[in-house]
Parts: structure tokens; sequence; C-alpha cells
């Protein structure tokens, strides 16, 4: 039965025709994590060949948007963190920060916090169309949970024309409820298609419960094929950590955010940064390929 | 013949040769490679089964002649940061360990020219003595062609005397990948050539001992190594049956003289679903997530590996080299549930004994594996004095002429 099925679903994955909840929640209870990772695989081929993007990126705290050293030469995004107290301090931040970045764009700030400085979705689209004068190539983050949980719209972003780099998930999704919770994301997509990437896996990690590895790459595999009106499936280098990352990318993930644009001390040519995820990428059968924050292709 | 029938053979129970096998190796996707191993691993273990044991890693002393340039643990003679634990320290550790339902401690050590066959004679008889059912999972191959050159033994009679004293089996360490060529690179040749490595299994397995084997990939090695390796660990399980389970990890660089980098997640998978596919007369693989971490760890359940490895409690060798993960018994038993498979504690033998402990008894829970050395111990022991020193440092720190 559940041979069937995988064959019927890779059939339709094949010619790039939609799946359903109830094909993805099948999907879940056939539990072939090898053939799901499979058809996930398939589907990101379809999409970006045997491409796999990475970024670099450079944190900036909002304090030190005037004065940090920057990275030029390595980082792909500039990423401006921490919560401005004002719009003012926000779009000051951007200003200075875009001032000092040459080419290479910078993002910032989740976009709930800059909805909580608008405080309205007009307000917000002001917001936004400021910030991007002001040099914000894209809004960093979205939280889906936050998202979802409100019945918020992305329109405004869509009104100001201000791309979202990643919609990024805080808390794990429970097995069982996630092909309504990607039903529910490639909604939010359809109605306001601004969303670049979705980086599925969750930033916090009960203690007591973490997720296992087959959580995730089973999650990131429906993602892929649950998702198909959004472009990248991401995972984040620093968080999930090189081993994990890497076999995500055998389950759908064709994007590597959050590479180190500068590492910590000085490891040798071949243990940076950049090369250990020009690595990790190869052995994976993929080819890498460094980009920026607005997904254009960097040669270096 | 095509890469799938290579496969498909496999999965069928027919054997691989060594062009067969690097040419998976090389060329099979990664899915292909797991879903082979998949399939052996459910055909020798079809009920489902997942095992895991409850034990400690204890390194006896971080003395070592041996200087592998890979190694981030070992310390030279007269080092000024150099241990040998006492006596009392390992009763400790085992008493630590029997309170977490542990069963045998896994003890090995550097070659420490300051230890006489004498010392590790009079440590297996003092824990018999004072914890009869506790195992001795203890001394790999190269130390026991140590304790051979030192003592001027003959391997057979050091075993016949380890055993005697309370030696129930041998841990697969100190193998890396025995290919002469490779251990020359690694400066580990002169410890243990790859025959002398497999001559000690021999005759360990013809004493009745049961082992089991490693290969540490990644260093300086090929993949026709690994190939290699693996054939020669497959040619003494056919003659000699004596090994109970496989463990490949990857070279971990952090600290080491040899430096370089680490392989990657899907190497190691790639690694374990092959050693699966070769390895057609071992029962049981286990999966490293000391080296690989709990999410890679438990994923290699679907590439091959029937088995967890142990709790460890402890671990020193490989967080010297940069890894430091940590799983406790329900985290193992957590991982192996959430793929759908059945946990069960097991011993060195691959002897079931039980359900999880920790559902049965109020086990605390372990965040951090235990180090070797606390800091109120001291680095070396009085005990020592009784035993002769070689080292002109040792000799002079025990008062010996």
């Amino acid at each position: 039965m559940a041979t069937e099925l995988l064959s019927e679903l890779a059939a339709k994955v094949a010619i790039g025709e939609r799946l359903s909840i109830d094909e993805g929640r099948a999907l879940l209870e056939a539990r072939d994590l090898i053939q799901l990772g499979m058809l996930a695989s398939d589907a990101r081929g379809r999409r970006h060949g045997a491409r796999a993007t990475f970024v670099r990126v450079c944190d900036v705290p909002l304090g030190d948007a005037a004065m940090a050293e920057l990275p030029l030469e390595t980082a792909g995004e500039l990423r401006l963190v921490g919560e401005p107290a004002s719009r003012e301090d926000a779009i000051e931040a951007v200003r200075a920060l875009a001032a000092r970045s040459g080419s290479v764009p910078v993002t910032g700030f989740a976009l709930q916090t800059l909805y909580d400085l608008a405080g309205s979705d007009d307000a917000l689209v002001g917001l936004l169309a400021s910030l991007k004068a002001a040099g914000l190539a894209a809004v960093a983050e979205a939280s889906a949970d936050r998202i979802i949980a409100r019945g918020a719209s992305l329109a405004p972003l869509v009104d100001a024309r201000m791309p979202l780099a990643r919609l990024v998930v805080e808390q794990p999704v429970e097995a069982a409820g996630a092909p309504a919770w990607l039903a529910d994301l490639r909604g939010l997509q359809a109605e306001s298609p601004v969303i670049r990437a979705v980086a599925p896996l969750a930033r916090q990690q009960p203690g007591d419960v973490p997720t296992t590895g087959f959580d995730d790459v089973r999650l990131v595999a429906l993602a892929r094929l649950l998702l198909d009106n959004v472009e990248s499936i991401q995972a984040n280098w620093r968080r999930s950590g090189a081993k994990l990352a890497q076999v995500t990318l055998m389950f759908g993930v064709d994007d590597l955010d959050d590479v180190p644009a500068r590492d910590p001390r000085d490891l040798g040519p071949r243990r940076s940064s950049l090369e250990e995820v020009r690595r990790n990428i190869r052995a994976a059968s993929l080819e890498p390929a460094e980009r920026n924050a607005r997904f254009e292709r960097l040669t270096r | 013949m095509s890469i799938q029938a290579i496969a498909e053979n496999a999965v069928a129970g027919g054997r691989v040769t060594a062009d067969e096998a690097l040419r998976l190796y090389l060329d099979a996707p990664t899915s292909m490679l797991a879903e082979a191993a998949d399939a052996i691993r459910a055909r020798k273990h079809p009920e489902g089964i997942v095992t895991y044991i409850i034990d400690r890693n204890v390194n006896y002393t971080n003395v070592c002649v041996a200087r592998c340039n890979f190694c981030a643990f070992y310390r030279t003679v007269g080092s000024s940061d150099t241990y040998v634990l006492a006596f009392e320290e390992i009763f400790r550790k085992i008493d630590e360990t029997i309170a977490v339902g542990g069963v045998q401690l896994l003890l090995q050590g550097g070659h420490n020219p300051d230890l006489p066959l004498e010392w590790y004679e009079d440590l297996f008889r003092a824990v018999k003595r004072r914890y009869p059912g506790f195992k001795l999972h203890a001394l790999s191959p190269p130390e026991v062609i140590h304790i051979s050159r030192m003592s001027r033994l003959a391997v057979e009679r050091v075993i016949e005397r380890l055993m005697t004293a309370g030696m129930d089996s041998i841990p697969g360490g100190g193998a890396e990948i025995l290919v002469d060529r490779v251990r020359k690179q690694l400066n580990c040749y002169s410890k243990a050539t790859a025959d002398e490595w497999i001559d000690v299994m021999r005759h360990a397995h013809r004493a009745g001992l049961r082992t089991t084997a490693t290969m540490m990939y990644g260093s300086v090695d090929a993949e026709a190594d690994r190939i290699e390796h693996l054939l020669r660990l497959r040619d003494l399980q056919d003659e000699t049956g004596g090994f109970t389970a496989f463990i490949t990890w990857s070279y971990q660089p952090e600290n080491t003289e040899l430096g370089g980098y680490e392989r990657t997640g899907i190497e190691y998978l790639r690694t374990l679903a092959l050693a699966r596919i070769v390895l057609d007369n071992f029962d049981n693989l286990q999966a490293s997530w000391v080296t690989q971490g709990g999410k890679v760890g438990q994923l290699s359940l679907l590439c091959g590996a029937n088995d967890m490895g142990s709790v460890m409690i402890e671990e020193n060798v490989v967080r010297a080299a940069g890894a430091s993960y940590c799983m406790d018994e329900v985290e193992i038993v957590r991982n192996i549930e959430n793929l759908g498979f059945v946990p069960k504690r097991r011993n060195m033998h691959y002897e079931r004994l039980g359900d999880p402990l920790f559902r049965e008894q109020d086990i605390p829970r372990r965040r951090a594996l235990d180090t070797a050395k606390s800091d109120a111990d001291p680095l070396m022991p009085d005990e020592l004095s009784r035993y002769a020193a070689r080292s002109r440092s040792a000799r002079v720190m025990r008062g010996q002429p």
C-alpha cells in the first residue's frame, strides 16, 4: 500500500502536480523516510537542478550600525539584529549601515517587530517604504508561528514591495499537524507571494524533548513537497550545525542560510566556513553556489 | 554488473567484491546505499529491535608512547598533565555506572611504559573481587601488543593472563584503517601493523573472547583503503566468527597534530551503509552518535545500524578532539522509538537484558558526559609505587632507583 502510494505521489511530483494535505498526511503515515527524501529531493531538483545556494551573513547589532567593522569582502548579507526603540531608530540604523555596506545588501528586523512599531497594517506599509528608501533590501524574517496564530497577513510587504527573506519557525511543529500547518503557509504565500524562503526547522528546542533527526528531515521533506509556491526551503547552517544542515540537502533543502561571514578564529583555508560549507554541499552531490541577500549569484 | 544489480545482490544475501564495494561507495546514490543497508538490517533483525548498552568509557591513563598524529588525547611521558587512575577512582566509576544500570566498563588507555602487566592484572582481579558480575571490555589490540612488548611475553600469553585476571572481552579500538601505508602516515604503524591488529583479534577469538571491530576513516585514507579495511575484517570474521559488532566513526581533527577537517554527516551515513553491505557476516553495527551527534546518530538506524551504542557516561578521547555530544538512556530510547523501533538493553555479547531501565528505576538525567579525572583526585596515585617504572620521570616520582 505504502509503495503504491509513494509511486503515485512520485508521478505527481515528477510532473509538478500539487500534493494535497491528505497526501501529505499519507506520506507521514507511510514513515518511509528514505522514499520521502527521494520525493523531496526530486522536487528540489526540478526547481533548482543540482545547485544548492548558501549565503554568508554578518549580524550587525542595531547600536553598531554606524561603526561596526564590516566584512564586505566576504559577506553576502549584512543583517541588522536587535529591537529598535522607535521607527526613527530603525530607519536610522538602516541608513547608517547602508551608507557603509557597499554592494552588500542590508536586511534586518522581524516583521512582528516592525508591526509593533507601526501599530497598524497601513502604518506598516509606510514604515516599510521608509526602510526601503533608507536602504533595506529585505525584511530579514517573519515568524510563521505568530502570523498563523494571529491570522495576520503579509499584504503590507506586498504593498510596500518589500521582500521577505525568510519565514522562520519558533516552536517545533507536531508531526501530525504538519501537513495542515504547511497548507496554511501555502495559503499565506498564495495570498501574498513575498516569501522567498521557508526555514521549517524550529529555532527553539524544548530542553527535555528536542526534535530528533527523523522529525527534522521529515518536516523538511514535507515542506518541500507541499510548499510548491515557495522557491526555497532553507536550513540554518549555524543553528542546525554542519552535519544536520548537510543531511537536509538530501531531503529537499536547497539553500543554507547564516554561514558566518567571519570565522571566529583563523582556521586555515581548508577549515574556513566557506570551504566547509562548499565541501558539505559537494559531499551531498550538489554544486555549491554562493548568493547574496537578494538571492543573486556571487562569483568569488 | 550495474550499481543497482550490485545493491540488489547484496540485499538478497550475496557477497560483494572489493571492486563492487568501491563502485557502490563512489557511485551509488546515498538513497540507494541507505535502502540496501536498511533492507539488510531488516533481514538480519526482522523483529525491529534496536539495542544499546549502559556502560562507561574509562581511560585509565593518558600517558602514551605511540604518538599517533590523529590523537588529541595522549600526553607524552613526563608531561605535567599526565594521569593514571587510582584503583579507588575506577571503583568509584564502577559504582556510579552500576547506579545507572551499567553492566561493564570499556577500559582503554594510552601505551604507558610505566604500567607493567601486573598493574593490569591487579586491577582486573580487584574489580572482579569487588564486582563479580561486572564486565571488563578492556584493552584494544595495540594496548595488548604494548603490554606484550613491555613484558616480553607472547600476545597469546598476555591475553591468557589478562583473561585469568578478569578481562571479559576486547574492544576493537586502534584499528584506524588496516592498511599499512595509511598507518605509516598516521604514525600508528609502530603501535600495531594491520597484520598485528588482526593477529591479536585472531588470538583473542581463539582463546574464546568476543571482540568488536572499528574503523576510523577520513584522515589520510582513500575510499579504497576503507574497502580493504572492511574486507580484512570480513575475512577474519569468516575465519573465527569472533566479532560481535562493527563501529565506524569519522576522524576528529580538533587539537591533533595531523589537523585537517572532519568528514561530513552524509559521508558518515554512506560509510556506515557500505559497511552493512560489505560486512555480511557481522550481525551488529553501531551508530556513532558520539561523533555525529544525536540527530545523524539516529538517522544511522536507517542506514544499516541496529544498535545505538553506549550510554557511555564518560568519554575523553573524542571530546579531546572536538566532539562533545551526550545522550543518556532516556534520549537514546526516545530516538529509537521515534523511528518505530523497539529499544532493548544489551550486554557486550548482544544478549538482551531487558527494557529501558529508566522506566523501572528513577535514574537522574545526564546532560553531559563525565571526564576521566575530577579535580580532587591526584594525577598519579600512591599505589603506583608498587609497580616498577621504566621511564626516568616515573622512577623519580615513585622513588625507584
